[in-house]
C-alpha cells in the first residue's frame, strides 16, 4: 500500500507499522470509578470491521510519526490520513 | 594518564575511502551533529533562534537547510539534525545556550556513520537501495527510509549527482556493505 | 552437426554460431534462438517426461506459458531445474538436461505410471493412502515424493546474487507487443515517465512472429524501431527480459528482472536477477493473448504444439518443428499457420478445420468439418487420425501438428485484486471484468483485441487515457497502419473419444478426470481446480484452464459465462525464492550491529553471540580452556574476586527531554520519577496497558528536564515505538521530547570489589567518585583520561560494586583498552554475556526470560511498585482480581538438589503430585551454573513461591525427558541485603 503521510506525501506501507483500531487514543479516565471496567473495553474491545476502519499507523521506517489512517480493510482504499497528535489536539478523538 | 583515540564508525583510525566503478563512497568521520527539538509552545523563539544561531531558515518537511557553517536537516514534526563543520567544539552546549528553553538538544555526533557517495551511477546505485524516488530528488531534499532495513537519512544538498547517507553508526559495516556491494553489481 | 530443421530467414544471429548440450548430446544453433527453438532445428522432439504418467513430452508453445519443456539448465550449484525450455536463450556452452526420467529420456521405467492411469485418476492420493495410517509418514509419503515431482535441486548453496530494487514512474506498460509498444510510445513522446518491461529478449511479442506489415514495413522491423526510439528518450525506461509478476495495493507492482539468466555466469559482482518494486501512478497491461489447444485422445505426444508457436518457430527462428505438418483449427487462424508454412516452404500434410464452413485453401489439401481424434507414433507424433465431416476415418502422416483452438487473453494481472474476468461470446474467450487493480487499464490482445490494427490503436487509446488522468497533455498521436483481420471462430474444445485427452500436460489433468470431478460432484470451477488439479502447476493453467472449464461447463449443461473461471494470484511467472530474498542472504540476512569494543574483543578472541541484530562477545576462552564453561566460571568468579568489565552499550538509551519529562516518566513508568533528584539513578518498571510488564531498567535524571532511560537490549525498539505512542497519541499536550541514544555511547560496566580502584585510574582527578561523593545509584557528567566527556553512573546488574562508564561510541575502543590497562593491577577480567547472565541470575535479577509478557509486577514480588497515587500505564489492569490473587505465580529461586542441573523451560511439581497439567504449579524461566554456589540454579516462577523457600520441588521437562529436583529459595543468591553495591 502507499500511505499519503500528511507531511512527506507518498510512502510505501513497508516503513510503517500498524497498531489498529485508533480507538486506543481514547484512553479513559483512571481515577473514575468505573475504571476498571472502562480500562477493559479500552484494552481489549476494539473493533476491526471489514469496511471503513480508522487505524493507528507509525512511521518507524521514516519520522516516527504516530498516524490516523481510514481506510477500507476490504479494499485497501484510503480515505484519510491523519497526523495522530493533531486528532488528538483538535479534540477528535474517537 | 593516556588520552583517548577516536576511531571511525567503520573501525578505521582513518576514515575509508573507496571508489568502486563510477561511484566514490567516502565516510566522513569526525560529524558534528546534534539533534534539536522544539520545546512545546515555543514556536515564535525557536525559529527566531535557529535563524540566528544557525543562520539558516528551519527546513520543511523533507528538506535540508544550510550554509557555510551549518546544515538543518528536517527529522519529525518540530524535530531536526544540525550539521557543522568538522571541529566545532561542542555543538550541543553552543546550542543549548543559544536556544535556551525553546529547545531540546541532544548530541548526536555519535549516533551516526555519515558516507557521501559520487559519481554519474549514484542514481542507479540508489534505486537498488531504497524506496525514496532519489532520481527526483531536488537539491535540498532529505528523506528518512530504510535501506536495506536500516533507517536512514538520504540529503540531496545540491544539482550534483552526490548524496550524504547518514545511518545507525552502530551498523556502520553493514551499510557499508550494502553500499559497497551494490556499486560493484552495477 | 547439421541442424536438420533450420531454414532461411527468421531473428536469428547466423553469424553467431552457439554450441550446446541436450542429455548430453551436442548440438548447434544460433544467437537469438531459444534452447526450444535450438532442439526444434536440430529435430529434437522428445524433451520431456511427464508429472504422473511420465508420458513422453515435447515443446508446446513458443513463450512463457510453456508447461511442458521444462528441463534442468547448467551444471554443480548453478543447476537449475524446471526451466522453461522456451524462456531458455541459448548461450554457447549451455547444458541442458531432460528431467523426470530414469535411467533415460528414451525409455522410462516409471512410464509403468501411465499403464496403471486407471488407478491414478483425480483424486486418487485421497482415494488410495488412506490406511493404515502408520503408512501416511514412513511409506506413502516418501514413496510419492520419489515417484512425482520434476526437476532436482543441485543441493549446493547458490552461488549467484540477486538484488532488490525499486522504481517509480507516470506510467508502467506491460508487455511489449503492438499495443505496449504504441502505448509507450504514445506516453514517452508526450514526455511522461515510462516503464516499459517485457518478458522476452526482444521487443515486437506477436509481431516478431508474424509476417505483417506496419507502417509498410516488416512488423518485427517496425517493433525494432519502436524500441530504438523508446530507448533513446531520456524519460523511458526499457526494460526487457523482464516480467510483471504481481500487481499489489495502489500501483505498486512486481517486477522480475532476469540480468544475467542468458549469459553463462553473471559478470563479477553483479546480480543474476532483480526483483523490481516499481511504483507506477498508472500502467497498462498490454500481455498479449495464449493460444489454447483442443483435446482429442493422446494429443499431448511430442510433435503436437499451438499453430502459435509453429508460426513462431518458423518466422522468428527458422525452426521448423517437423518437415511435415498437418494443421488442425476451429478458426481462421489456422489458415494463417497454412499459408506462413507455405512461405517457408514446409510441407503442410493437410489442414483439418471443424468447421463446416471452413475457408477454402490454396496451400494444402482442406478438410472441413473434420476433427482430429486421435495421434499415433512412437516418442512422437507419427500419425493423426481424422473424423471426417461424413463419419468416415482418415490417416494422416506428419511429424508435428499445430493445434488452434482460439485465444484467450493473458488476463492474469487483472485478477491480482480478485478481480473476475467475464466471457466474451464473439471471440470464446474470458476477457478483463469487474475488479480491474485502480489504476491499471488493458490494451490490446488482453482484452480480447486481436487484430495487429486494432491493438496498435487500442494501445494509444488507453495510454491517452491514462495520460489525461495524469493531467498529461498529448497533441497529436498517429497510429501505423497495420492488418486488420478480424476473429472468426466456431468454439471446439475436444474431440470426444475413448481414450486420455490432455487438458494440462503439466499436471497430467485429462478430459476424464474433470468427467470423474463432476461424476463426484466437485463441480464449481474452484472444487474442479482443487480436486483435478487442473491449473495449478507452474504456469497457472495457461494453456489448460478454458478447456477444463468448457468441459466441466458442457457435462453440467452450463454456459462457459455460467460456470465462471477460477481466477490468478501473484507470481503470473514462477519466480526463483531467491529473488525474493535478494541480497538477505547467508550473513547478510539482516543488518548486524556491532557494539564499540567489537574490534578489540575480537583481537581477544572472543566467541560472539548475536542478541537481536547485536554481535556481543559471549565468553573469552583463554588458552588452555576447553569447555566454554570453564571461560564463563573463570570470568564470573574473577569479577565477584577482583574486578570485570563488560560491553552493555547494546541496552537501549533513550534521551527525554521537556518541561514534562518527569511527568511523563510517571505515566509510563508504574513507580515514581518526577521526584527522582538530579545526579541521581532510578530502577523503573514499565507496565503495558494489560498490566504486564513490558520492560525494566534503570533511567538517571542528568538535569532537571532531562532523562536519560535505558531499557533491555531486545525491547529497545519496541519501548521507543511505546514512548512515541504515549507521547503522541495520548499525551500530546506534553512537553517531552525524545531521541535515541542507543549507537551515540560506547558503556561499560566496571564491576567486582576492585571497581572503584580501576575507575579512579582513568577519571580524571576533579570527579571525586569516592563512596560518599558518588554513591549506590548516583550518576554524573565526568570526564576521563585527560578531558574526553563521560558520563558514570554507580548502578549493578551483577550485585558488586558496580559501575557504568560511558563515553562517546568513538572512544569505545580505545575506553576498554585504557580500562584493561587500568584494571591490570587487578588482574581486571573482560566478561560476556553468558557471565553476565550468571551474575544475574545469582542477584536474582530479572531480564527476557522473566519478562515473557504474562508476568506482571505481582508475579515479580514489586506490587509495591505499581504506585496506586498517580496514572500509569498498566496500573489499572494490573489490579484486576485474578493478577493479584494470594496464590498467584511468584518469582523464586532455585538450588538443583542431588548433583542435579536445573533447565530452563522446566515445569514445576510437587513432592507427589501426578505429572500432569492439572498440577502444574510453575516453570523455570532461567538457569545456570553458579560457581559462587556451586551448583546449578535458577529463577522460576512457581504458585505461592514466596512461602515455599526451603521446599522441594521436582522439575520435569519432557520435550527433554529429563527431571530433576531443587529446592525453592530467595531469588537473591548472592547479598541479598545489598551490601556489596553500596560499599
Amino acid at each position: 500500500m502507499i500511505i499519503e503521510h500528511p507531511l512527506l506525501g507518498p510512502r510505501d506501507s513497508q516503513e510503517f507499522t500498524c497498531l489498529g483500531d485508533a480507538s486506543l487514543l481514547q484512553r479513559p479516565d483512571a481515577f473514575a470509578g468505573d475504571a476498571a471496567d472502562t480500562f477493559f473495553d479500552y484494552q481489549y474491545l476494539r473493533d476491526n470491521p471489514a469496511g471503513t476502519h480508522r487505524e493507528l499507523w507509525y512511521h518507524e521506517m521514516g519520522d516516527r510519526s504516530w498516524l490516523v489512517l481510514t481506510r477500507d480493510t476490504r479494499t485497501h482504499e484510503i480515505l484519510a490520513v491523519e497526523l495522530a497528535s493533531d486528532v488528538v489536539t483538535s479534540g477528535g478523538r474517537s | 594518564m593516556a588520552s583517548l583515540t577516536a576511531i571511525t564508525a567503520l573501525g578505521g583510525i582513518t576514515a575509508c575511502d573507496k571508489t568502486i566503478g563510477g561511484i566514490r563512497i567516502v565516510e566522513i568521520a569526525d560529524c558534528c551533529l546534534a539533534s534539536l527539538a522544539m520545546r512545546r509552545g515555543k514556536a515564535a523563539s525557536f525559529r527566531k533562534a535557529a535563524k540566528k544561531a544557525l543562520g539558516t531558515d528551519l527546513p520543511a518537511p523533507g528538506q535540508w537547510t544550510g550554509n557555510d557553517t551549518h546544515g538543518v536537516i528536517w527529522m519529525g514534526p518540530d524535530q531536526f539534525l544540525v550539521e557543522a563543520e568538522t571541529g566545532t567544539a561542542d555543538l550541543a552546549g553552543g546550542l543549548a545556550a543559544s536556544f535556551g528553553g525553546a529547545a531540546s538538544i541532544t548530541d548526536q555526533s555519535d549516533a551516526w556513520v555519515r558516507f557521501d557517495i559520487t559519481g554519474k551511477d549514484v542514481p542507479a546505485m540508489l534505486e537498488r537501495l531504497s524506496a525514496a524516488d532519489t532520481r527526483l530528488m531536488q537539491g535540498g531534499a532529505a528523506v528518512r527510509t530504510p535501506i536495506h532495513h536500516m533507517l536512514c537519512v538520504l540529503v540531496r544538498r545540491d544539482a550534483y549527482i552526490s548524496f550524504t547517507i547518514y545511518g545507525p553508526r552502530a551498523s556502520a559495516q553493514s551499510l557499508h556493505h550494502a553500499l559497497t556491494a551494490t556499486a560493484a553489481s552495477l | 552437426m547439421t541442424q536438420v530443421n533450420r531454414l532461411d530467414g527468421g531473428l536469428i544471429d547466423r553469424d553467431t554460431p552457439l554450441d550446446f548440450t541436450f542429455d548430453g548430446r551436442r548440438y548447434g544453433g544460433f544467437a537469438g534462438d531459444t534452447l526450444a527453438s535450438a532442439l526444434l532445428a536440430n529435430g529434437v522432439r522428445l524433451v520431456g517426461r511427464s508429472f504422473k504418467y511420465h508420458r513422453p513430452r515435447g515443446i508446446i508453445s513458443a513463450g512463457s506459458e510453456e508447461p511442458n519443456a521444462l528441463v534442468e539448465l547448467r551444471e554443480g550449484a548453478r543447476r537449475e531445474p524446471n526451466s522453461r525450455a522456451t524462456m531458455t536463450e541459448l548461450h554457447d556452452g549451455l547444458v541442458a538436461r531432460s528431467q523426470n526420467r530414469f535411467p533415460s529420456l528414451g525409455f522410462d521405467l516409471m512410464a509403468v505410471n501411465d499403464r496403471f492411469s486407471a488407478f491414478l485418476g483425480a483424486g486418487f492420493y485421497y482415494k488410495t493412502f488412506m490406511w493404515p495410517k502408520a503408512f501416511w509418514e514412513r511409506v506413502y509419503e516418501p514413496l510419492i515424493r520419489q515417484a512425482a515431482g520434476l526437476g532436482a535441486l543441485s543441493g549446493d548453496p547458490d552461488p549467484d546474487v540477486y538484488d532488490r530494487g525499486f522504481r517509480h514512474c507516470d506510467l508502467l506498460v506491460i508487455g511489449a507487443g503492438p499495443a505496449g509498444l504504441m502505448a509507450a510510445l504514445t506516453a514517452g513522446r508526450a514526455g511522461a515517465e515510462v516503464i516499459l518491461v517485457d518478458e522476452d529478449f526482444r521487443a515486437g511479442g506477436r509481431l516478431t512472429m508474424e509476417r505483417e506489415t506496419v507502417a509498410g514495413i516488416n512488423g518485427a522491423d517496425w517493433a525494432a524501431e519502436a524500441a530504438a526510439e523508446l530507448v533513446s528518450m531520456p524519460n523511458v525506461r526499457v526494460m526487457p527480459r523482464s516480467t510483471a509478476i504481481g500487481v499489489f495495493d495502489h500501483g505498486i507492482y512486481s517486477v522480475l528482472e532476469r540480468v544475467a539468466d542468458h549469459l553463462p555466469v553473471p559478470r563479477e559482482g553483479t546480480p543474476r536477477q532483480i526483483l523490481w518494486r516499481v511504483y507506477a501512478k498508472r500502467a497498462i497491461l498490454a500481455a498479449g493473448a495464449t493460444e489454447r489447444l483442443i483435446a482429442f485422445d493422446n494429443n499431448d505426444r511430442p510433435g503436437i504444439m499451438q499453430a502459435s508457436a509453429v508460426r513462431g518457430y518458423v518466422n522468428r527462428w527458422a525452426a521448423a518443428p517437423a518437415e511435415r505438418i498437418a494443421i488442425f483449427t476451429n478458426n481462421d487462424d489456422g489458415h494463417r499457420t497454412a499459408a506462413d508454412l507455405a512461405a517457408a516452404g514446409v510441407e503442410i500434410a493437410a489442414i483439418i478445420d471443424s468447421r463446416p464452413d471452413a475457408p477454402a485453401s490454396d496451400v494444402a489439401e482442406l478438410f472441413a468439418g473434420a476433427v482430429v481424434s486421435n495421434s499415433s507414433g512412437r516418442r512422437g507424433v507419427g500419425h493423426v487420425t481424422l473424423r471426417l465431416a461424413d463419419g468416415g476415418r482418415k490417416h494422416v502422416s506428419c511429424g508435428a501438428l499445430a493445434v488452434s483452438g482460439g485465444w484467450n487473453p493473458n488476463v492474469h494481472l487483472t485478477c491480482h485484486h480478485r478481480g473476475r474476468p467475464q466471457w466474451q461470446e464473439n471471440i470464446a474467450a474470458f476477457v478483463p471484468g469487474d475488479g480491474v487493480p485502480p489504476g491499471l487499464a488493458v490494451a490490446g490482445a488482453a482484452r480480447g483485441i486481436f487484430s495487429t490494427a486494432g491493438a496498435l490503436a487500442d494501445g494509444r487509446d488507453q495510454a491517452l487515457a491514462q495520460l489525461a488522468e495524469l493531467g498529461i497533455k498529448v497533441t497529436s498521436a498517429t497510429v501505423p497502419e497495420a492488418d486488420d483481420t478480424p476473429v472468426k471462430i466456431t468454439p471446439l474444445w475436444h474431440v470426444g473419444g475413448t481414450g486420455r485427452a490432455w487438458l494440462d500436460q503439466q499436471n497430467d489433468v485429462t478430459v476424464k478426470d474433470v468427467g470423474l470431478a463432476h461424476q463426484e460432484n466437485f463441480r464449481a470451477v474452484e472444487h474442479l481446480k482443487r480436486y483435478t488439479t487442473l491449473g495449478m502447476a507452474g504456469d497457472q493453467g495457461r494453456t489448460s484452464n478454458v478447456l477444463g472449464l468448457a468441459v466441466m461447463a458442457e457435462l453440467t449443461g452450463k454456459t462457459i459465462a455460467d460456470t465462471g473461471t477460477t481466477i490468478y494470484r501473484p507470481p503470473y511467472t514462477p519466480t526463483p525464492i531467491a529473488a525474493f530474498a535478494g541480497r538477505s542472504v547467508g550473513r547478510n540476512f539482516r543488518p548486524t550491529r556491532l557494539p564499540p569494543s567489537h574490534h578489540w574483543a575480537a583481537e581477544q578472541g572472543a566467541v560472539f553471540v548475536e542478541a537481536g541484530s547485536w554481535m556481543r562477545a559471549q565468553w573469552f576462552p583463554r588458552e588452555g580452556e576447553v569447555h566454554w564453561r570453564e571461560s564463563v566460571d573463570r570470568e564470573v568468579l574473577a569479577t565477584r574476586r577482583s574486578v570485570g568489565v563488560c560491553d552493555v552499550s547494546t541496552l537501549g538509551k533513550i534521551d527525554i527531554q521537556g518541561n514534562d519529562a518527569g511527568a511523563f516518566l510517571d505515566l509510563v513508568y508504574s513507580n515514581r520519577f518526577s521526584t527522582l533528584p538530579v545526579g541521581r539513578t532510578r530502577y523503573g518498571l514499565m507496565l503495558r496497558e494489560d498490566g504486564m510488564v513490558m520492560d525494566d531498567g534503570t533511567t538517571a535524571r542528568l538535569g532537571e528536564t532531562h532523562y536519560l532511560m535505558t531499557t533491555t537490549t531486545a525491547n529497545a525498539v519496541g519501548v521507543y515505538r511505546h514512548l512515541e505512542f504515549v507521547r503522541q497519541c495520548l499525551r500530546p499536550d506534553m512537553d517531552v521530547q525524545l531521541i535515541s541514544a542507543t549507537d551515540s555511547w560506547a558503556q561499560f560496566a566496571v564491576a567486582g570489589p576492585n571497581a572503584r580502584r580501576v575507575l579512579q585510574a582513568v577519571v580524571d582527578s576533579q570527579h571525586d567518585i569516592s563512596n560518599e561523593a558518588f554513591p549506590f545509584m548516583a550518576c554524573r557528567a565526568i570526564s576521563v583520561c585527560g578531558g574526553v566527556p563521560a558520563r558514570l553512573f554507580r548502578i549493578s546488574f551483577s550485585g558488586e560494586l558496580a559501575y557504568e562508564i560511558a563515553v562517546p561510541a568513538r572512544y569505545g575502543d580505545a575506553m576498554i583498552r585504557a580500562l584493561m590497562a587500568a584494571g591490570e593491577p587487578h588482574d581486571i577480567t573482560p566478561y560476556g554475556t553468558e557471565a553476565l547472565g550468571v551474575m544475574r541470575i545469582e542477584k536474582g535479577h530479572v531480564t527476557g526470560n522473566e519478562l515473557n509478557g504474562t508476568i506482571t509486577a505481582h508475579n515479580l514480588g514489586m506490587a509495591k511498585m505499581v504506585s496506586t497515587k498517580k496514572d500509569s500505564i498498566g496500573a489499572v489492569l494490573a489490579g484486576r482480581e485474578a493478577l493479584v490473587a494470594e496464590d498467584g505465580l511468584c518469582l523464586v529461586g532455585l538450588q538443583a538438589i542431588d548433583g542435579d542441573h536445573v533447565t530452563a523451560g522446566a515445569h514445576m511439581f510437587a513432592e507427589s503430585t501426578p505429572v500432569d497439567a492439572a498440577h502444574d504449579e510453575g516453570y523455570v524461566t532461567s538457569a545456570a551454573w553458579s560457581p559462587h554456589i556451586g551448583a546449578s540454579i535458577g529463577l522460576g516462577f512457581i504458585v505461592r513461591g514466596a512461602n515455599r523457600h526451603g521446599e522441594t520441588v521436582r522439575l520435569m521437562n519432557p520435550l527433554e525427558g529429563r527431571s530433576a529436583r531443587a529446592r525453592i529459595c530467595s531469588p537473591h543468591f548472592i547479598d541479598p541485603e545489598g551490601e556489596r553495591l553500596r560499599g
